[in-house]
């Protein structure tokens, strides 16, 4: 029940900070990270395929609502859910874990950012192709992807740091 | 039977995900210029309320270049209300009975941005004014340093601009010195600069000189300054040149706009809709 709790008010929270916070970085018009991704990289492991899914529609929904994107984030959020199961799948293929949540000190940094950055680097990249969808500049999406990928993977690795101590 | 079971319930996730991707690919291609904006725009009241707080909060910090701008754009109408004066004494006075009331009849409606991005390539501007304050969809938005944008879409107490940096945003505009027409258009990258599209290689541009609005798109009003020739590039093979405005208004740092109220647009707009309704007809 406690991690119940503690995890709506991390979506909540989540979806505050990007549409306030981190939706507002204007940087070179060129920088603008998603942290809220996050919250699926922060996911127990084993949590129901189906169940991250939909939350990854809801917060897809929210983030688009405070965007003017419609569909662009439900597209590489819902992605992102459900790539994630499978890219477990692959990491940890005997896995002696249980339903923990991955984390830096529980996977070990190499396997946490094995885990993670694939995982945000495919959600980015999917984010600026749909957001482009008129547009022929392929590459500018993929720099983009990229460079936006790396910042939003030091903003979460700079949170567990922090959450550590 | 049992095996289609066992084959359905292992590809369930797979389902699951082709539809929810389905739904947001439906809404992506839904998104035209003036429709489908009341699903997931920011006019809606949830995020329009959240924005508000926010703006509320972050306003304060910029309360000071707010105030030179203010403070500069008085002087300069202080300026322009003395030649205008000067200038109506001087008709008054060679004809005594001039009617003072011709032309359009122009008024802003003063509203504050409340939302805005500079960073995508489609953005838009947030006002926390709508249709309880007069806004309409069509009506021009200008601030002190020039154009912003045009309103797409107002609910009653906020409304979403269109602004000039938006890839769909097409504005007609004028070159300062040949009075040639073209079309200002966004082609994304860099919130400073624009492009102005469909100057005919036979005009003379000058590095430098003014960009104005036409006034004919019933939007803004005439003569309103929109940017500064950055570049000017003419290709031989090129019938239009390349011109590149570096856009008077900072996307950055707007925060208080006027919004044009036209009153004769509607009567304008009927005007052009009953020349193409009569040109289909013949």
């Amino acid at each position: 029940m406690d991690r119940v709790i503690r995890y709506t008010v991390m979506f909540i929270v989540l979806v505050l900070l990007q549409a306030v916070l981190f939706g507002n970085i204007d940087y070179f018009g060129f920088i603008c990270p998603y942290v809220y991704v996050l919250f699926f990289i922060a996911l127990p492991i084993g949590f129901n395929c189906y169940g991250a899914m939909g939350l990854a529609f809801l917060m897809g929904l929210l983030i688009d609502i405070f965007s003017c994107t419609p569909g662009v984030h439900i597209a590489s959020t819902v992605l992102l859910a459900f790539v994630r199961d499978y890219w477990i799948k692959v990491i940890l293929p005997h896995n002696e874990l249980g339903s923990v949540e991955p984390s830096m000190s529980n996977l070990g940094f190499g396997n946490f950012i094995k885990y993670s950055l694939p995982l945000v680097l495919a959600h980015h990249l999917i984010l600026f192709f749909a957001e482009s969808w008129s547009f022929t500049d392929a590459w500018f999406a993929i720099v983009k992807a990229v460079v936006n990928a790396v910042i939003t993977m030091m903003l979460i690795l700079s949170y567990y740091l922090i959450k550590r101590k | 039977m049992r095996n289609l079971i066992k084959i359905l319930i292992k590809i369930a996730p797979l389902l699951l995900f082709v539809l929810l991707e389905t739904v947001a690919v439906v809404l992506m291609v839904q998104r035209s210029r003036y429709h489908n904006y009341a699903i997931t725009s920011t006019a809606n009241v949830v995020a329009g309320g959240v924005f508000e707080v926010t703006s509320a909060v972050t306003s304060y910090f910029s309360l000071g270049t707010i105030n030179n701008k203010l403070a500069l754009e008085n002087s300069n109408l202080k300026n322009e209300i003395e030649i205008l004066r000067k200038r109506l004494s001087l008709y008054n006075d060679s004809i005594p009975n001039a009617k003072s009331d011709s032309g359009f009849n122009i008024s802003y409606i003063p509203a504050k941005v409340i939302g805005s991005s500079v960073n995508k390539l489609d953005n838009y501007v947030t006002l926390d004014k709508g249709t309880d304050d007069g806004i309409k969809p069509d009506m021009g938005v200008v601030c002190s340093e020039g154009v912003v944008g045009i309103v797409v879409t107002a609910s009653r107490h906020f409304s979403v601009v269109l602004p000039i940096i938006n890839s769909e945003s097409k504005i007609s505009c004028r070159l300062d010195s040949s009075k040639t027409l073209g079309s200002l258009i966004w082609h994304g990258f860099d919130p400073s600069y624009a492009q102005l599209e469909e100057i005919p290689r036979h005009v003379i541009v000058n590095k430098g000189e003014k960009v104005y609005t036409s006034g004919f798109s019933y939007i803004f009003p005439e003569g309103v300054p929109v940017g500064v020739v950055e570049e000017v590039e003419l290709k031989d093979s090129d019938s239009f040149y390349y011109i590149k405005v570096k856009l008077n208004t900072s996307f950055y740092t707007i925060s208080y706009v006027d919004v044009v109220n036209f009153s004769e647009q509607k009567e304008l707009k009927q005007l052009n809709e009953n020349i193409t309704a009569n040109g289909q007809s013949h």
